[in-house]
Parts: structure tokens; sequence; C-alpha cells
């Protein structure tokens, strides 16, 4: 990640706004409550916004902002689904679950257990829910939200750590949930206004909407895609849902805000609102992740793109304000977990095993409740450092955390609540089972240990959706042989439940309604934008020499080897064996054939060759000398570069008109001819592939130049030799990438940049093919063959013989789709 | 939209104080700005108040039209969207929306060199009807290659401006810093964030950049760096030998835009172009130049007939039209008007400004009794101010 990041002090004055804003914030609230307020569920008056922002707030946590922010980054808008699905589960929270919590004047999910299953199944669930929050709330947020503040600051991790438990844990002790939802609600406007701001800045600086568009590819927009690595939409769908119930309906942290609403219509509504603020994520926190791939593509770690994006393009004051945001994160899913284990420690385990079932009064659970918050901070300082040496993907992990944790109990309440069948016997006993074959399968799919049992484990969310599946056929089986017990209260159904409270809940159904509507709109719209073509080409065919559109594309892996995925949206000339034969004309594919591509990532253009040739001189051949040249191996100026297997790249980067008959390269930026050898380069010398100065050789300041680029790594190639290893027959495979703002110069002192629309520069390519000297003995030098992409026999070297390449600045649009004819 | 009229601004002074609330200071100050102590900005607007028309109304009168044919072509008004560069930064996207409203209107839009829309789009946008304002670039590479892209991109008419040998001393952009695209420092933040419109429709429209010179320049230039490269490569001094390989390269009408001195407009003939724009560059060159109102009538005595006479710098209404044409004028050119109409009402704006010059003309025009606007020098009351050229 970005280390020294520069702040300016007006940033540490934004920084230090917020934070004395949010104390004061959290304390007002504090001591304006009465002293008989309960810690757990305020006082019954907090109203439907703050509780809306407040789940919003509580849900987005610093790992979840640079994940999906690094998501986005790599994949585009598909992570979008995560945030655009929430409002189903939330519709389902308010409508069906917060009913049923209400109705029953409960302050924690496990007392709800208790209700239906009996003490056995409470005391389970207060140690799985203590559990989850200390990993998934406390611990790997602090860690992610202190790493990334000692990274903006220089400061130690452990004291970034310590400022802001210290921040989350003051009003959180003082105030209990009800200074947590009210400063909550303050951090999701700040967290809403500085990511639009970075969003606002990142389009400004991509060149708006027409400039996003062409500097991302098109399925970046895609919301549903099938084939996806990162989301398949099959798994997605079926997985999602189950960790949708567990954490949006029953997770004890998010569902705790509606406890303190002062009546049901007022939690109903503050999950609704929850649940529009949820359109906003993919626009605040997914597009400027698209935008910054538009801007600087081609980093390695998608991690640090949101830090790299804010310290590159954010001005003064603004890197504060966003210090902030990340702040605001961490602390408003802080808070909520520490209040919320404190709750359930003091409610479900002091109370009931400490004090042995002796009521307190109000005033000894807030004395109790705030020396647990206390030791819970404390507890979670020591865990977030022993973060730092747990396994580096650590987002990789918290991401794929919930899905195993959420099969259990999502079928504890999916199946619990809506059969009436189930026995706590039945639900004990599979929950325990259910618990250990998620972790174990959690544990052994992380690692990708498979037993060799089958190829690899399927996506997260498949395996959550399987596990769910296993879950409720233990229940369910488990039910059908044993019998209910004594202790156990059927709860009223839900038609019972929503008798009540029908009419007045009509005009929040019409609220979810209109949220349907617009979510349903929402999928259309990008699906539809997706779909459209988006520029017109222009594209001029003017010469019988050949013309190529090149297009900007995503980073492939430069390491010589050639993944087909690698270059699938790169330019591909086919058959180098019917190019133009300067030497023999090749008769077997075998001895000679093959593939090219090209295209650009906005920071190299590249040029990937599969190459198949029978012999290679020099590896399956001794490395013999042509009669016109006794130094043909010296690496100086007297040498032959290209006398071997390899190939040559010639750009005329200046293309300018009319050039005469003979005339050659500058041997500058301008205009070159380079070589790439599988037998000698400059940099590893006779007997290693590389780069070597090309032509024209005879002038110094081409031979100099072209040595200065290929040491300063302007030009780099790598080369892999096919073996009978690889099973890919003989011959070899090269990458060879070129930085264009050195090397491309089409008019004086202006480089190529990827800024450009379109820009034509000439092109060649030539494939050289050295056998044994008596397979070219009719041939100068006893080449067996050269072919050559364009230009006439023996011409090809004149700049007026060379193709063009137009090069795009952005990514290749999809073509208009054929209007539909009327049957 | 194409005869949008807005009742809030029925003059030009409505539309410049509504483009000063909703635009930040650094871009309002570009666009009102002028040299130094802005002198001549001032007298512009003095000097072309002055004149002065008077009615005839008992003779017949059948109305009055406005086309005026100019260079082949039939335009519905006598004036045109003059050159401004930068347009983008005081509204976003305003080359494109103003190019689009004078082919939707028929009236003559020029694209400046330094404008933020590129060349190509706006020839697109506005079908073929535009009009193309080059700074003679002393790089000849740049000048060929542009030269070719004007060609090829169809504009009809060329406008070459040589009233900017040097860089404009205007001591407010000085102040502010002014850049292009403009600089993230605090100041301009909290000017860019006081306008949400403003900065909203930027943000979707993408920094304001020169996007036609934009493939010439080199990347990250600093501002002092940008303002040597405009000086040495894109606006220099272009004298009659500058001129020449133009008009041999440039087969159709050509403008030589910024003249003043009626020794210039000679030379101008001999060159062989078709037009001169009588102007002092809307007072933001010269502060103690003279307002080409005055120095108009002489050049109209002694030119007229032999090349297209246009005139601009300090025009408000159609007040200022009927003056300008009155004292002999073939065609006018307004420029400040038109962005404070964009940045006021944004697209629609566009519409409403051409809609309002055109009928407060057309009430000067029935008012006078004068049918067609090449009669209006018939109306004039002479003298206009001080005449000796």
């Amino acid at each position: 990640m970005v280390e020294n990041v520069v702040l300016h002090s007006i940033d540490y004055y934004v920084i230090g706004i917020y934070i004395v804003l949010l104390m004061a914030i959290g304390l007002v609230v504090s001591m304006r409550q009465a002293k008989s307020t309960s810690l757990f569920v305020g006082d019954k008056s907090v109203g439907f916004a703050s509780i809306g922002m407040s789940i919003w707030g509580t849900n987005i946590g610093p790992s979840f902002l640079i994940a999906s922010f690094g998501a986005a980054y790599s994949s585009g808008m598909l992570i979008a689904n995560f945030e655009w699905f929430a409002w189903i589960f939330l519709l389902l929270l308010a409508m069906v679950f917060t009913p049923y919590y209400l109705s029953l004047n409960i302050t924690t999910i496990p007392q709800f257990i208790k209700r239906r299953f009996g003490d056995t199944m409470y005391r389970l669930l207060t140690a799985y829910s203590l559990l989850t929050i200390v990993i998934i709330w406390l611990g790997g947020g602090l860690y992610v939200g202190g790493l990334l503040f000692s990274q903006f600051t220089g400061w130690e991790l452990w004291a970034s750590i310590a400022l802001l438990l210290f921040v989350a844990t003051s009003f959180t002790v003082v105030g209990g949930l009800a200074a947590v939802i009210v400063t909550d609600a303050f951090q999701t406007i700040l967290m809403i206004v500085g990511m639009s701001a970075l969003t606002i800045i990142g389009l400004y600086e991509i060149g708006g909407i027409d400039g996003l568009m062409a500097k991302t590819p098109p399925d970046y927009w895609h919301l549903i895609d099938f084939d996806s690595e990162q989301v398949p939409w099959l798994a997605f769908i079926l997985g999602y849902p189950i960790m949708g119930v567990w954490f949006w309906c029953t997770d004890q942290t998010i569902v705790q805000r509606v406890f303190a609403a002062k009546d049901l219509p007022t939690a109903q509504k503050g999950v609704l609102l929850a649940g529009v603020l949820k359109i906003l994520p993919p626009f605040i926190f997914i597009l400027p992740g698209i935008i910054f791939f538009g801007l600087q593509p081609g980093l390695e770690n998608t991690d640090g793109a949101f830090i790299a994006m804010v310290t590159d393009y954010m001005p003064v004051g603004f890197r504060g304000l966003m210090i902030a945001v990340l702040m605001a994160a961490l602390i408003s899913t802080l808070d909520s977990g520490l209040n919320s284990f404190s709750t359930i420690f003091t409610l479900d385990f002091y109370e009931p095993v400490i004090a042995k079932n002796k009521t307190l009064s109000i005033k000894e659970t807030r004395f109790v409740g705030r020396v647990v918050t206390v030791v819970a901070s404390v507890l979670a300082f020591f865990w977030a450092l022993a973060m730092e040496n747990v396994a580096a993907n650590l987002f990789e992990l918290l991401q794929s955390l919930i899905a195993f944790l959420a099969p259990p109990l999502t079928t504890l309440f999916l199946v619990g609540l809506f059969w009436r069948r189930v026995t706590t016997t039945a639900a004990c006993y599979s929950f325990v089972i259910s618990c250990i074959t998620c972790i174990t399968v959690g544990v052994f799919s992380t690692q990708g240990q498979t037993f060799g049992l089958f190829e690899q484990w399927p996506h997260f969310l498949l395996l959550s959706f399987i596990l769910f599946v296993f879950s409720c056929a233990v229940t369910i089986l488990l039910s059908l042989v044993t019998e209910h017990s004594v202790e156990e209260e059927m709860l009223p159904s839900y038609k019972e439940l929503s008798g009540n409270t029908a009419n007045q809940s009509k005009s929040i159904w019409k609220g979810w309604l209109l949220l349907a509507v617009v979510m349903v709109g929402l999928y259309a719209v990008f699906e539809y934008l997706a779909a459209q073509p988006r520029n017109k080409a222009v594209v001029t065919h003017s010469n019988s020499l050949p013309e190529i559109d090149v297009y900007r594309g995503t980073p492939p892996v430069f390491d010589g080897h050639i993944e087909l995925v690698e270059y699938q949206d790169a330019t591909h000339i086919p058959e180098i064996h019917n190019w133009i034969a300067r030497f023999s004309p090749v008769l077997s594919k075998q001895d000679l054939s093959g593939d090219v591509w090209i295209k650009h990532d906005g920071s190299y253009l590249y040029f990937a060759f599969d190459i198949t040739d029978d012999v290679l001189y020099g590896i399956d051949t001794p490395r013999w000398l042509p009669t016109e040249n006794a130094n043909a191996h010296e690496l100086t100026r007297e040498g032959f570069p290209w006398f071997g297997d390899g190939v040559e790249v010639l750009i005329n980067a200046e293309n300018a008109m009319n050039y005469q008959d003979g005339q050659l390269n500058k041997g500058n930026a301008h205009s070159w001819q380079m070589v790439a050898s599988t037998h000698k380069s400059r940099l590893g010398g006779v007997g290693v592939a590389g780069l070597l100065e090309g032509e024209e050789r005879s002038m110094l300041s081409a031979w100099n130049n072209y040595q200065q680029w290929i040491l300063n790594q302007d030009m780099e190639v790598k080369v892999q030799i096919k073996t009978a290893a690889d099973n890919k027959g003989s011959g070899y495979t090269m990458e060879w990438r070129i930085r264009p703002e050195t090397t491309l110069e089409i008019s004086p002192g202006v480089f190529w940049s990827p800024d450009l629309a379109l820009t034509k520069m000439g092109l060649n390519i030539a494939i050289s093919d050295l056998d044994l000297a008596k397979d070219g003995e009719q041939n100068w030098g006893n080449f067996h063959h050269e072919n050559w992409w364009a230009g006439e026999r023996h011409k090809h070297t004149s700049l007026n013989q060379w193709g063009t390449m137009i090069l795009h600045g952005g990514f290749k649009q999809p073509a208009a789709k054929p209007a539909p004819t009327n049957q | 939209m194409n005869d949008y009229f807005n009742h809030k601004y029925p003059d030009i002074s409505d539309l410049q104080r509504q483009a000063k609330k909703r635009i930040p200071k650094f871009a309002f100050d570009y666009l009102e700005g002028g040299c130094m102590q802005e002198l001549s900005v001032a007298r512009n607007r003095v000097d072309i108040d002055s004149v002065q028309l008077r009615s005839e109304l008992l003779k017949p009168f059948n109305g009055s039209k406005l086309d005026v044919k100019l260079f082949g072509h039939t335009y519905s008004s006598p004036y045109g969207i003059a050159p401004i560069g930068l347009q983008g930064l005081m509204w976003p996207k305003a080359p494109e929306i103003l190019a689009k409203a004078a082919a939707d209107k028929n009236i003559p839009y020029v694209l400046s060199t330094v404008s933020s829309g590129n060349l190509e789009t706006i020839a697109e946008i506005s079908e073929g009807k535009a009009w193309y304002q080059l700074y003679n670039p002393t790089d000849e590479k740049i000048r060929t290659d542009l030269l070719n892209r004007i060609k090829t991109a169809g504009y009809g008419v060329l406008v070459v401006t040589v009233d900017v040998p040097t860089f404009g001393f205007r001591p407010r952009d000085i102040k502010n810093g002014l850049a292009m695209p403009p600089k993230m420092t605090l100041n301009n933040v909290m000017q860019m964030l006081a306008k949400p419109s403003w900065l909203l429709g930027t943000a979707l429209a993408g920094k304001p950049e020169m996007k036609t010179l934009k493939p010439y320049m080199p990347k990250n230039m600093r501002t002092d760096e940008l303002a040597a490269f405009m000086n040495n490569t894109v606006m220099g001094r272009v004298d009659l030998e500058g001129l020449k390989p133009i008009r041999d390269f440039w087969q159709g009408p050509l403008v030589i835009k910024g003249l003043i001195n009626e020794r210039d407009v000679k030379t101008a003939i001999e060159l062989g172009a078709d037009g001169v724009v009588i102007s002092n560059h809307g007072g933001r060159q010269l502060d103690a130049g003279e307002s080409p109102i005055h120095p108009l009538q002489n050049i109209v005595k002694k030119y007229q007939g032999q090349i297209k006479i246009l005139m601009d710098s300090g025009l408000r209404s159609g007040t200022n039209i009927a003056g300008a044409l009155a004292c002999g004028a073939d065609f006018t050119f307004l420029g400040r008007p038109f962005v404070y109409g964009v940045a006021a009402l944004g697209q629609k704006g566009a519409y409403h400004t051409i809609n309002t010059l055109n009928t407060q003309l057309t009430q000067i025009m029935n008012q006078l009794g004068c049918s067609d606007v090449s009669d209006l020098p018939n109306y004039l009351v002479r003298p206009v101010g001080n005449t000796d050229g």
C-alpha cells in the first residue's frame, strides 16, 4: 500500500474537527439522557431517521470500503449486487422479523431464541453471538482501520488503533445505544458527503461521463454476469439470501437498532430508510473504484486503490476529509459492535450466569454494561494487534467469513420460526453440527485444500447455499425423530401478528413497493447502458497497406507466458506463415507459424507473440556463423542483432505524410526498429533471450537511443522457450512492452498518451527464422525465413511501406446491434 | 427549445447577473475581465452605446427581416457567436451547447483554437455550419496538422486571429492564478463548492481542457510552462508572411480577425482574404485601444465591396448590433452575452440569448421603418464619435 502520504496541516485540522464534533455529539446525547435510561435500548425515543442512518453506517466499515473499492477497480459494477440486493432482506427485517421482536419485548437475539427453544439453545446462541461480534465487528475492522490510519498519518499501528478505540469507546461507555445511534447518523452523513466528493472529483478528472465510458471496458457496467469469477450470478442468487437473512435480520448489531425505536412504525420506517440509502453505495463507493481504474489501470494491489486515488487526486483538505470518512466507517461499526457485545454479555451472560438470575437494577446493569464495554475495547485492542500476524489476504478472508457463519443461524431462524414441528433437541444438535461443518468447510476452502476429492472448491457463495441446505436437512430430519419438550413456546404466527398492525403499515408497504420499483429500474438502466454502443469509430481505409485498430485492454501478466485470457481483448494478427516472405516462403506450419496480439493498458503498449518454430537457432542447433559477417554474434554495432530466431518491431510514431521511397526510420522516438532475439540480448548477453539494438545501427545516435531504452526498461521483453514438457510443441512465446512516454514521440516533444482518442502510427513486424545453414543456402546470410506484416518484398523497412496501427486511447466499444426486424 | 424565451431575463445584463451567481469567481473573472485597468472594455461599451438611429415612419413598410447573405450562405440573423477560449470553464459543455444552438438558429458559431470543445466534435454538432478560429501556430508541424484537421472536419470559414502578438496582461486572472484545467487550491475549491450546479455539471462533463490542442501539449505542465507553450507554439505574432501559407492552403473563405488599422485592412485585401473582423479583442489585449466602432466607419467608406467587413467588441444588445450595422458593418459578432446566457440558464440559455437579440433587433427595425438589415446605414445619425482613422 501507499506510504508517505503527504498531509497538509489543513488536513489535520479537518481530522481534528471531525473527532471533536463526533465526541461532542456523543457526549451531548449521553448527558441529555435520564439516569434511568437503559444503555442497551436507549430511552426508546430514537427517531426513524437516526435508526435508518445508523443501520447504514454500522454496515459500512473500513474493510468493506477498501474491499469493494478494490473489487470495483478490478471488475466493475458486479460487486454492486451485494448492495442492491440488501433491500429485500431489509424488507424482511422490517415487515416480518421486527413485528415478532417488538411484540415479544426483547433486547437481544438470544432472548428471542430462548422464548422459542429454551435455555440450552439460548446459551449456545449467546456464545455464538459474542464470538461473531468479536470476529466480524471488532477485530477485522479495527485492524484494517488502524492500518489505513497509520499509513495516512505515519503513526505506529498500536497508536492508531488506540486512538480510534478511545474515540469509539468514549461515548459508547457514557451514552450507550442512544449515543451510538445518533453519532452513527452523523458519521453516515459524513461518509456520504466525503465519498460523493471523491466520486465528483474522479469524474471531473477522467473527463466526465464520456471520459469514463471511453476509459473503462463496457463489461464493467454489467450487473448480471453468469460467467464472472468474482460474483457468479447463480452462486450469488442462491448464496446471498443465506447471508442476507443472517446479517440483516438476525444479527444483534444490526437488529439492536430497531429495538431502540419507540414503536413498530418508527422501526419499520427506519429500516425502510436504510433500504433507500442502500441505493447509494454503488454510486459513491463502487463508481469511484471504476473511475480510478480508468485513471490509473494496472495496479497490482487493488486493496491499495482507495488510498492511491485519495493521494493522487484529492486536493489539500479533502485528504483529511477522506481520512475522517475512513474513521467514520470504522467508528460507526466499532461503537455498534462494542455496544452489542456489552448488551449480550450483560443481559445474557452476566445476569443469568454470574448474577444467578437475580434481577439487576437499572443502575447495576448500567455499571456492568460500562465495565464490559471498556473490557471489550481493551480485548479488541489486543485482538486487532494480533491480527497483524494473520494471513496476508485478510480482506478476502473477511469477505468470505460471513458466508460460513451464516448458514447455521439462517437455518435456525427460517425453519425454527416458520415450521412449528422443529423441536428444541433437533435445533440444538443441528445447530452444533452445522456450526462445526461450516467452520471446517470454511477453513479448508479458504486454504484451497481439496484432499484430491474434487478439482476446486465452489465459489463461497455457492458453498454457503449448500451448507444451508445441509443444515436444513439435518434440522428437519432430527425434528422428525424427536419430540417437543416442555420449555418450548410456540410463537404467534405471522398472521396473528400482522392482523394487529395491518392498518398502520399500509403506508410503509407503499414505501417498499416504491423502493422495489426503483431497484428494478436501476438494474434495467444499467443492463441497458452496458449493451449500448457508445461511440462511432472513425476509421478510414485508404491504401493497400494493412491497417489495424489497437485498443486499450486490461494489463496482462508480463512474464513471457501467453494465456488466452490475457490477450482476448487485444488486436489479433494471425497466420504469420502467410505474411510477406523476404526469404524462402514458409511451406509447413511446423517450420514457422504463429500469431501476434497488440494492445495497450494505458501505461504500456504490448506486443505478444506465440511462435511455432521446429528448430531454434543456437538452442536446437550450433551457433553457426554466416559467411557475410564473422562478428555476427558480437553485441556491438558490428554484430547482426537480428541473426537468429526472433522478432522485429518497427514503429513510426511521427507518421508524417509523403515519405520518399527508401526513407528509413530516424532511430529515435519518432520512428525506430528494434529486435528481440531468442538466443542473445543486451541485458543477458549471448545465450539469454531478450532485446537488442536494431536498425539503423550505422547511426550512432540510433544505437545510443536504443541502448538507453533497453537499459532504462523503456522497452522490455520476456521470452519463454517452449519445451517438450509443456506440451505446446516447439517454438517460443514472447511479450514485449513499450513505454509510450519515452519511445512514441508523435510530434516534437509530444509523446503518445492514452488521453488521445485516436492516433495513427506506422507499424511493421518481422518474424525471422534461422535454422541450419544449409536450409537457407540460397538466401542472404543463409536465412531460412523472414516474414513481414507489411510492405513490398525487400522494401519493408522503408517508412512508406509500413502498415498503420490506429491506436485508440480507450477500450473497444461493443458494436451497434442490428435493429430488430419486424416480422 | 428553439423558441425558448425566459421572461425573467429580457436584457443581457439580467443574464450577466445570473451568470455571476452561478459560476465560480475565477471563471466569471476570466470571462468578464480585460487588459490592465480594463479601460478599453469600458470604452467599447460607452462608444457602441452612443450610436443613435433616426426612424422614418410615414413611408410604406411591409415588415422587416434579419437574414444576411455572407460567404455564400444566408444566415438568419446579422450576428454570430464570437470565438471565446476556455468556454467550458465558464459552463460545462458550453462550446457544444452554443454550437448546437447556433446551428439550429442558423447563425455562425466560431470555435476558438483554445476552446474546451474538440474541433471534430464541434464540426459534427454544428452540421458543418461552424467557423474555425485559428491562432496561427508557429510550430509548423502543429499548424499543418491543425489545418488538415480543420479541413477534414468540414469547417466552411477559417478565421485567423492576429491581434494576440503578446499574452494579454489581465490582472484578474493573475490574482486568481487562473490555469487550465483550474488548479485545486483551497481557494478555488471553495469557489467551486459555492456553486453546486456548476460543480455537478462540470464533474459530469469532465475537467475543462483545451481539447483541440491536447494532442500537441506535453503532459502535466505547470501554469507558467503552459503560458510559455501557448506563447511559443500556438499564439505567435502573425504577419503577412505568416498568413500567406494559410491563404495558399485554405481554399475556402478566409477571415482575418482583430484588425483596427486601415492599413492592415488594405494588407488583408492584398493577401486575398475574404473578410476582416474589426475588433479590439473585447478589450482584452490593448488597454489604451480604441473602440472598433470608430475606425469602422472610415474602413467601410474606403473598402466596402472589396472585402466583407465584420465587427465585434462591446456588443450587448439588439441596439448595439443595429448600431454596428448602421455604421456599415456587414456582420457582427458577440461573445460574452452568449456565455452569460449559457451560464445563467444552461442549454436553454443559448436559445434564449439568440431569441432575445432577434426580438430586440426586430423591434428596432420595425420602429425605424427599415425592412432589410443592409439598409440600416440609412437610419444612422452621423457622425459617431471620433472617426479620424
